[in-house]
């Protein structure tokens, strides 16, 4: 099945003004962008950045990952789209409920997985993180009632596994001084 | 004092005095710039290193970047501009981005106002760094100034590494007064993300020679990077062993002597006719060092279409953007030939030799050159130049149909020998870049041809090669018109030549009042002979050439036709002779 959205995992400096060269380029390019998380890591000093796009072209995906590669802050950047990986997003809903609908409402959200975690007079704050499908499901029970507030993260990917392939190439890449050098070396000889 | 500094010799240094002590280390012994409020420091520090570092003031900072470029593509070495803050920083920006389009190495240093006033719209305060991300190969602000060092240093090894670039380091002026032990870091630091070679696989070298061995009409596609990479003699191996013509883009012209047997021309929207019918025609394109640009595609979708691709190119980013390719290789060109050599099966393409020059004669008879006149056309005045100089110029030009004109006339032998603003196409480039180049020590006369529009934007810089007493020559092509433009409109627009005719002062005051050597040619009869003695003076020169007015710049390909859809020149009465081809 062709897949309608990508998702790319970028390992880069975690620097002021990182994410501006990101988007600069991302939108320079004209690359569409339907949600971008940033965020630490296990390594201090290098951001994880999830980007997922709906670019139905592969050669402009391919161009898109590359462009990212090729800021001078980039790690690694890999498409994690058709490589077993858990995609989860986090959302925060308030939905404002009268009496009668709180005890639906609770089977509801105990249904997806979800969580009530603010309860104020005439409002309930859930919290939700899922998948895509089970959020878009959620999402369309939910709208049953009246959403007052809606906020979403946006994708975060993790390759499933051990993967340490990738581990090893990023410690490698920040503790071997040389590590560049050596990658000339090669290509030379 | 040492060369690489170790912390038991070292010695306190302000953030200007680094900036100095950093590029001599990079063996920068010239610079372009112009001061101003913030980076006095660094222009107070200069006065002591002035014996190591000549610095030529430009008339204009956009001139200081083109000057740059020019010094930087004529010595193959890193070019240096710098400006202050605000105004001074923002007129880099042309010069700054013609560098990016075309990959030339260049570090261009900002003063900045002091780090308490970041962010506060203080007086000169521009955000150039934000400016420039997306138009340099890299951006540095140096808001520490323990940072110094290392960030000049890995500027300059992203400037030349990888495919060259541009790079920006904007340093706020409190920076340049602190002071700190000065250690000039042996290696760069950039991250190793930043991977400037990676080699070419085996299989896809063995791929690369099965589609060349198989190919019954290929064409080599030889672009900048053929230059940037140094591989002429590979690429010159390849087309002899597997017998294979190599056309030329407009910055790869050079990267095989246009004299060689297997060298078609240059291609493209003014290319040769017969040129853009043989990349049409090919069963195989192998495209070293260059972008599929739109001027040398035509349109994208009759591109070439029955063709095999293969594509090498040192940017990744660059395969595939443009044109699907059966092959894309990242790689180093010279890297790659050489190692694919080896495997390439030495053969013969006669056929496709002799289709090729079937289409060559017939375009050739509808040449200016055959033209029997009396009058003085821009393209005369190129190839009387072209005889001249024997071929042996570096080449400068502005933008306009002077510049394709040098593109098809000018038969340029000789690597890094024509500097020509490609992919910006910035107007105004030409007598600035020509002023930086008379710094890189070549030993070659210097001869830029302009436009009547175009030298009227950096003007200016008359001043600046008279101070410097630059060893150039400016052959302006005056056709009272913006003619490029003018040309599209007789074309395009039914001969509305809205707001191209353009006036001009009287050259020869001007060059007067500059003091430059001045000359005015009008008849055929005089380019070759006021050519020699304008380069036999010593300083800068300019002859204006008085040209028709009128003139067109053929063959061209339209906006959204096929590159083989070629407009000819009409051949009118009996202006052309049948010379023989
Ligand atoms: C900075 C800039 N502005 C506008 C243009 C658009 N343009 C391209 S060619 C041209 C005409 C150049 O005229 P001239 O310098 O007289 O050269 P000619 O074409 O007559 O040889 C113009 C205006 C440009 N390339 N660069």
């Amino acid at each position: 099945m062709q897949k309608t959205e990508h998702t790319i995992v970028a390992f880069v400096e975690d620097e002021p003004g990182v994410l501006n060269r990101i988007v600069s380029m991302l939108r320079r390019r004209n690359f569409n962008i339907k949600s971008m998380v940033a965020g630490a890591t296990e390594s201090p000093g290098i951001s994880r950045i999830t980007i997922v796009t709906d670019e139905s072209n592969q050669h402009r995906r391919v161009n898109m990952a590359r462009n990212i590669q090729k800021l001078v802050n980039a790690y690694t950047v890999e498409d994690v789209t058709d490589v077993p990986a858990v995609i989860r997003e986090y959302m925060l809903a308030k939905v404002s409920v009268t009496n009668g609908d709180r005890v639906k409402l609770d089977l509801l959200t105990r249904d997806y997985g979800a969580k009530i975690i603010d309860s104020e007079e005439g409002a309930v704050i859930i919290e939700a993180t899922g998948y895509d499908m089970e959020m878009e499901s959620f999402l369309q029970k939910l709208k049953e009632y009246d959403i007052v507030e809606l906020m979403r993260t946006g994708k975060m990917a993790m390759r499933r596994g051990s993967h340490l392939e990738l581990k090893a190439k990023i410690e490698m890449m920040t503790t071997d001084q040389q590590w560049t050098t050596k990658q000339i070396q090669s290509a030379i000889s | 004092m040492s060369e690489t500094g170790t912390p038991t010799e070292t010695r306190k240094m302000t953030g200007a005095d680094i900036v100095w002590e950093c590029l001599i280390r990079e063996e920068v012994d010239v610079v372009f710039g112009y001061p101003g409020g913030a980076n006095l420091p660094i222009y107070d520090a200069l006065v002591k290193y002035s014996d190591k570092i000549h610095h030529v003031l430009t008339r204009h900072e956009q001139n200081a970047a083109h000057a740059a470029d020019g010094f930087a593509r004529a010595s193959g070495k890193v070019g240096v501009a710098m400006a202050t803050s605000g105004p001074g920083a923002t007129n880099l920006i042309t010069g700054v981005a013609t560098a990016m389009m075309d990959s030339v190495p260049m570090v261009c240093i900002t003063g900045q106002v002091g780090r308490e006033s970041l962010g506060s719209d203080a007086f000169q305060e521009t955000d150039i760094l934000g400016a420039m991300i997306p138009l340099t190969k890299h951006s540095y602000q140096v808001i520490d100034i323990r940072k110094l060092a290392a960030t000049i240093k890995d500027a300059f090894y992203l400037a030349r590494t990888g495919r060259p670039g541009p790079v920006l380091i904007d340093i706020p002026k409190d920076v340049q007064n602190e002071s700190i032990e000065f250690v000039y870091p042996e290696t760069h630091d950039v991250l190793p993300g930043y991977n400037p070679m990676v080699k070419a696989s085996e299989s896809e070298l063995t791929e690369v020679a099965r589609l060349i061995n198989e190919a019954k009409n290929p064409v080599i596609l030889a672009g900048h990077g053929v230059l940037l990479s140094g591989a002429t003699a590979e690429l010159t191996t390849l087309a002899e062993k597997a017998d294979i013509p190599v056309a030329v883009t407009l910055l790869g012209i050079g990267g095989i002597p246009a004299s060689h047997p297997r060298c078609i021309g240059f291609m493209g929207m003014h290319g040769g006719y017969w040129v853009n019918h043989a990349i049409q025609e090919a069963d195989l394109l192998i495209a070293c060092g260059m972008r599929f640009d739109d001027r040398v595609t035509g349109k994208l979708e009759t591109y070439s279409p029955n063709s095999k691709k293969i594509h090498i190119d040192i940017d990744p980013t660059e395969l595939n953007k443009n044109i699907i390719v059966d092959v894309g290789i990242r790689g180093d060109l010279k890297q790659v030939l050489s190692a694919a050599l080896p495997k390439i099966k030495a053969t013969k393409h006669d056929e496709w030799t002799t289709t090729i020059k079937g289409w060559m004669g017939d375009s050739r008879t509808k040449d200016i050159l055959n033209r029997q006149s009396d009058k003085l056309f821009g393209a005369f005045v190129v190839r009387d130049l072209w005889e001249a100089t024997k071929g042996n110029a570096l080449m400068v030009t502005d933008v306009g149909q002077h510049q394709m004109t040098v593109a098809q006339y000018y038969y340029q032998d000789h690597a890094n020998s024509l500097l020509t603003s490609g992919g910006l196409g910035t107007m105004g480039y030409g007598l600035p870049a020509a002023i930086g180049a008379s710094f890189a020590g070549r030993k070659k006369p210097i001869w830029a041809v302009v436009g009547d529009g175009g030298i009227q934007m950096t003007i200016n810089e008359m001043a600046t090669a008279v101070q410097e007493n630059a060893n150039i020559n400016i052959a302006l092509i005056n056709n009272g018109y913006l003619g490029m433009v003018r040309q599209w409109q007789e074309m395009f627009y039914e001969n509305r030549f809205s707001q191209t005719p353009i006036s001009s002062p009287d050259f020869l005051k001007l060059t007067d009042a500059y003091g430059l050597k001045g000359y005015r040619v009008t008849e055929r009869k005089d380019v070759i002979s006021t050519i020699l003695e304008a380069q036999a003076h010593e300083g800068p020169t300019l002859i204006e050439f008085v040209v028709e007015p009128m003139e067109m710049v053929y063959p061209m390909v339209a906006t959204g036709s096929a590159l083989n859809e070629m407009v000819q020149r009409p051949i009118t009465e009996d202006q052309f002779s049948d010379m023989e081809v």
